[in-house]
């Protein structure tokens, strides 16, 4: 019962959604997700296959934290363009990764170890709670938080921007990470070139979809995946075509981000104002 | 050690625009020191690269003995180096507490009590739970200061946060300067009013484009000296009425009714104003600043929606209308910052005209508005982000010499103007209006205000409590209604 | 102790332009340097390799799809207004061109059938980026992320087309339409994958749309939407009727190369991620590599299509790797024109403390 609504396909999501919001609530466009959840899927299949589980999952968030840093590099110190970092960083890592799944990994299968779903419901509600308390009830996820609303306001406070969102991009890739890891492992066992793909930019949707608040997100994304997981059956009962539920998280996550906007849950829910802004300490201000 | 800091050789540039030029500066402990000059001296760039906003392109900043650059006001504040803004720099989301706490870098349930005790010694019932947009503008400027008295700084800069409070608070706050100063610690006093300068510092420094021009004892040195010195021998104020009785046949071309308009978060930001202005006629909108005048003046060009009430042109209702139909009908719009809402930066001079002309324009035209203008320099093609400030707000008055404005609203259009720039722009002003236009001047400065308004409408909690003709008020007067009420 | 700031600079156009040049080389380099060490090959021949990939009349393929599509593109990032959708405006511009071609009977009319199949590729691929522009102007919604969204819905949308209603007779299973009519087709260059007509039609577009930007009264209000779109408004003119023409054009022009697509190069409808392929994001990086410039985009469009032949060049043997390491590299070039644009724009200040 509880598997089909919340299975391990769901925890890896979760995680990913998660590592997201953090980034995104400093004022970070994410837009490199989506190559670095390829990335580190490859990743953790490669070095599972080389070193074993635990050793892959030390790998994995080395990796993810080393692109975050770059990630940061680009924004915070060359103040690029978040959304062209990001889609640049894509396109690489896409290459990246299936050049080294390819080159050091080749296909093999590997041993898929299972996780009881009493876990994947502790897990589910662990990370969570502990996502929305750091954001919410500790200074740091304060002072994320300002960084996302108003970075000039809260560098004049004396909060060092680059600094918290190199915090906030290192602990979010160590959740997208995790949950690429639990992809790998516990759900697909094996790679195929591109695995992945798509998946963050999902992730990026669900976020969006949930105004980047924890609670909200994890709801989201368990009712998605319990939607898309069920599409057999739907498709079996009622003829719907894949490529419809495929399309539907996405609409959706419109539609809700529009509900949003023209009621006034708005005010409950404070968005990061400043998302994608590139912030430039000496801009000559008033 | 009497020397707390010292600035050293400190030169700042943005872009062609040189902002400080070689400054240095001693500050003792038990001083206060005001730097006077006016807008666009540099006074500001002074102040944000002590607190470690800017960092300065040469020289740096000694404490104790001891070099520094500060790349972050996180560095200045260890140091004890502690700034209270212009305008609140809070976050709007966060609540005063959270605020405070990553101000002062401690934890919520730790400075609890102590802000709560703090406010209530300065008599001020803010509940410290509620987010920061739930907050007038002046209960924000309170906050700014409390969090930076909570701090103990050992150097208080306080950039122009004091102009436009209301008496009462004004004086508690000096107080609490004072206390300051008693345990050893010393305050940088930037403002642009010399009366204020003389009262309340001990030393007073003036700065005129990025250069120290003047260092005195506040007790040795006369009001008229020091104008002479913050704008040069040359330029000596003569604010000249200009403005006349207008015949009262004339009928009203703008009519506000009974408006009333929200802010961002539904609170109400204007409430039952009523004004009107009639041709030929300039009329005042003063008050202490965050009193409505911002959302009033953004309704009536219409960025903002009106939720009750209506606005009439020439007897036609454009409440309802965006902006850019506005200007097609004749309601022009002089912003403060020329930089943010009056140009394009990126674009050319001439791209820029051709985009306020409405009508076609002519290759030709552009160099006859140039040398109308006097803008330098003076080349069409030359893009908007190299001119210095005065002739950026040139451009943005093109507007008016290219088209057929019937009424002009002006928000604070000098406030970022150096005196000969703002001259410009009160001239052109009045001109316009002895030619038959209108102007609906918003300004928180009273003397323009006075200067050129025949009348002056008085702004107090997004209403409008008086409307003057100038000859039935003076000064004093107007600034004992502007803060009775707020 | 060292410390670092950054400061804002402005390089003149003549050290600008070498600059671009020489990342340009750099990224030549890199793929030859990265080619020849994986597939352990003498440089010799991978450079031989690259000189033939620029030389090579295939690389009009890409360009037919690249310069429509980064030229549209510019013009809504002249704008400052973020359309990440040229994916799937190309994929419902494919959409609109099959449609007409195989299901009205205009696409067994000569010259009729591809003037209208194009038209409402114009049309399709516009429509879909007015949805989102129309959230941002009047929602707030950021349209970056809807643009984005909407790739996937555009993806489902043909993949739902071509697995149902749309499936041709004769496919034997396979996920696509039949054939369009010969009428409707464009006429290839002998032994090659492209059509000259959609290419001058590209560069004369280019020629309109640089008039359009610098010459006109909307054009130039265009740019200044990127400044800001409140003194655009208080200039007299609407800043929500601004924002719509420039994704309307820009959709149009990414739906123009999607209809081509059909025309010349597919024939038939196939899933969305065929038709886009990848193409529209990369276009993305072809109108800011031209610095968002209507006459450099052909330029940028060249370099980028040679790149994309380089790769196939070089993916003889292992298919997957070849596809991958060209990401890449490619990928990795669009991060240096990142670092060189950061440095015409900024200059670092290092000071040593005490």
């Amino acid at each position: 019962m509880i598997e089909s609504i919340l299975n391990v396909f769901t925890l890896s999501m979760i995680f990913i959604v998660l590592g997201d919001i953090i980034v995104e609530r400093s004022g970070i466009v994410n837009l490199a997700i989506d190559g670095m959840v390829t990335l580190a899927i490859a990743i953790s299949y490669i070095s599972i296959l080389r070193f074993g589980f635990i050793q892959a999952l030390v790998v994995t968030l080395v990796v993810a934290v080393t692109i975050a840093l770059i990630v940061s590099f680009f924004i915070n110190i060359l103040h690029a363009s978040h959304i062209l970092t990001g889609l640049s960083m894509n396109i690489a890592l896409y290459g990246v990764s299936v050049t080294i799944g390819i080159a050091l990994g080749g296909g093999k299968a590997i041993r898929q170890t299972t996780l009881p779903s009493i876990y994947v419901v502790v897990y589910t509600v662990v990370i969570t709670f502990m996502v929305w308390y750091l954001l919410y009830r500790t200074k740091v996820g304060a002072i994320i938080r300002a960084c996302g609303f108003n970075p000039r306001a809260a560098e004049t406070l004396g909060v060092r921007v680059w600094r918290v969102r190199t915090m906030a991009l290192s602990i979010g890739y160590t959740l997208i990470a995790i949950g690429s890891y639990i992809y790998t492992t516990m759900y697909r066992g094996a790679w195929l070139p591109y695995s992945g793909m798509g998946s963050g930019f999902l992730a990026l949707a669900l976020a969006m979809a949930s105004s980047w608040h924890p609670l909200l997100a994890s709801i989201i994304t368990i009712l998605f995946v319990y939607f898309y997981t069920s599409m057999y059956i739907l498709q079996l009962a009622y003829g719907v075509s894949a490529a419809v539920i495929n399309m539907l998280p996405f609409i959706v996550s419109i539609a809700i981000v529009i509900l949003i906007q023209i009621t006034p849950i708005k005010k409950k829910l404070a968005i990061p104002r400043a998302l994608g802004e590139i912030y430039f300490k000496e801009e000559r201000a008033v | 050690m009497s020397n707390v800091i010292r600035v050293v050789e400190i030169s700042k540039r943005f872009g062609d625009i040189i902002a400080l030029d070689n400054i240095s500066l001693n500050i003792s402990s038990g001083e206060i020191v005001a730097v006077l000059g006016e807008n666009g001296s540099g006074k500001s760039t002074l102040a944000k690269i002590l607190y470690g906003l800017y960092t300065p392109d040469r020289g740096y900043i000694e404490v104790n003995g001891k070099q520094q650059v500060f790349l972050s006001p996180a560095d200045a504040k260890k140091y004890g180096i502690v700034m209270v803004s212009q305008r609140p720099q809070l976050i709007d989301e966060l609540t005063v507490l959270e605020n405070i706490s990553l101000f002062l870098n401690k934890p919520l349930n730790k400075i609890y009590n102590d802000i709560n005790i703090f406010l209530q010694e300065f008599n001020i019932r803010i509940n410290i739970a509620s987010p920061i947009h739930t907050l007038s503008y002046t209960e924000r400027q309170y906050i700014e200061m409390a969090k930076a008295l909570l701090a103990r700084p050992r150097l208080l800069i306080v950039d122009e946060a004091t102009t436009y409070l209301p008496q009462s608070m004004k004086i508690k706050f000096f107080e609490m300067m004072k206390r300051i100063v008693a345990t050893n610690g010393s305050i940088i006093f930037i403002t642009h009013k010399i009366p204020e300068a003389l009262e309340f510092s001990t030393r007073i420094i003036v700065l005129r484009r990025g250069r120290i021009v003047g260092e005195f004892d506040s007790n040795n040195i006369s009001l008229d000296e020091l104008r002479r010195v913050m704008f040069g021998e040359t330029a000596i104020i003569q604010t000249t009425k200009q403005a006349q009785d207008i015949p009262i046949i004339k009928d009203a071309i703008l009519k506000i009714n009974n408006v009333l308009v929200e802010d961002e978060y539904g609170k109400k930001a204007v409430e039952n104003v009523s004004l009107d202005v009639k041709q030929g006629e300039i009329v005042g909108v003063v008050g202490i600043a965050g009193n409505g005048q911002r959302e009033l003046c953004e309704t009536i060009i219409g960025l903002r929606k009106v939720k009750k009430g209506q606005i009439l042109f020439e007897g036609r209702d454009i409440t309802h209308i965006p902006p850019n139909k506005r200007i097609a009908i004749g309601l022009y719009y002089i912003p403060e910052d020329p930089f943010r809402d009056g140009v394009f930066l990126n674009l050319t001079v001439a791209e820029n005209i051709k985009i306020f002309s409405q009508r076609k324009i002519e290759r030709k035209a552009f160099q006859d508005i140039i040398s109308k203008l006097n803008i330098i320099p003076a080349n069409p093609g030359v893009k908007v982000h190299k001119l210095s400030g005065g002739n950026v707000q040139k451009v943005v008055l093109s507007r008016i010499f290219i088209n057929i404005p019937k009424v002009i609203v002006a928000y604070n259009p000098t406030r970022m103007l150096d005196e000969y720039s703002s001259r410009l722009v009160a001239s052109t002003l009045t001109k316009f209006a002895s030619l038959g236009g209108s102007v609906l001047l918003f300004s928180e400065d009273l003397d323009e205000a006075l200067a050129m308004g025949n009348r002056i409408a008085v702004m107090s909690r997004g209403k409008v409590i008086g409307i003057y003709n100038y000859t039935a008020i003076n000064r004093s007067e107007l600034e004992k209604v502007m803060v009775a009420y707020a | 102790m060292l410390k670092i700031s950054i400061i804002k600079r402005e390089l003149p156009l003549h050290i600008i332009i070498p600059l671009r040049i020489t990342i340009a080389v750099i990224g030549l380099l890199i793929s030859i340097v990265t080619a020849s060490l994986i597939f352990n090959q003498d440089p010799g021949t991978t450079i031989t390799f690259l000189v033939n990939s620029f030389l090579d009349l295939n690389i009009f393929r890409y360009i037919s799809v690249f310069l429509p599509t980064a030229l549209g593109l510019s013009i809504a990032y002249s704008a400052g207004l973020w359309n990440l959708g040229a994916e799937g405006q190309i994929v419902v511009g494919a959409m609109g061109a099959t449609f007409i071609a195989l299901f009205t009977p205009l696409g067994t009319i000569e010259y009729v059938g591809v003037i209208a199949s194009l038209l409402f590729a114009f049309a399709m691929g516009a429509i879909w980026a007015i949805a989102a522009i129309v959230l941002k102007v009047y929602f707030g919604i950021n349209e970056a992320l809807t643009t984005l969204m909407m790739n996937y819905i555009a993806y489902y949308l043909v993949d739902y087309l071509v697995y149902g209603p749309w499936r041709g007779r004769g496919v034997y299973g396979y996920p696509e339409t039949d054939m369009i009519p010969i009428q409707c087709r464009l006429q290839r260059v002998a032994g090659y994958s492209f059509s000259l007509y959609p290419l001058f039609t590209s560069l004369l577009l280019t020629i309109l749309v640089f008039l359009f930007l610098y010459r006109t009264r909307i054009g130039i209000s265009i740019r200044a939407l990127s400044s800001s779109f409140r003194a655009v408004e208080l200039s007299g003119i609407s800043s929500t009727k601004l924002a719509i023409l420039a994704f309307m054009l820009s959709g149009a022009l990414a739906g123009f190369a999607g209809g081509t697509e059909v025309l010349v190069y597919h024939r038939k409808l196939v899933p969305g991620a065929k038709i886009g392929a990848g193409m529209g994001y990369t276009s993305i990086m072809v109108a800011w590599l031209s610095s968002l410039n209507p006459v450099a985009v052909p330029l940028s469009a060249y370099y980028v299509s040679s790149l994309y032949i380089f790769s196939l060049a070089i993916q003889i043997g292992s298919i997957n790797v070849g596809d991958a390491i060209a990401r890449a590299v490619i990928g990795t070039i669009f991060l240096l024109t990142i670092v060189s644009e950061f440095i015409a724009r900024y200059r670092i200040i290092l000071r040593f403390r005490g």
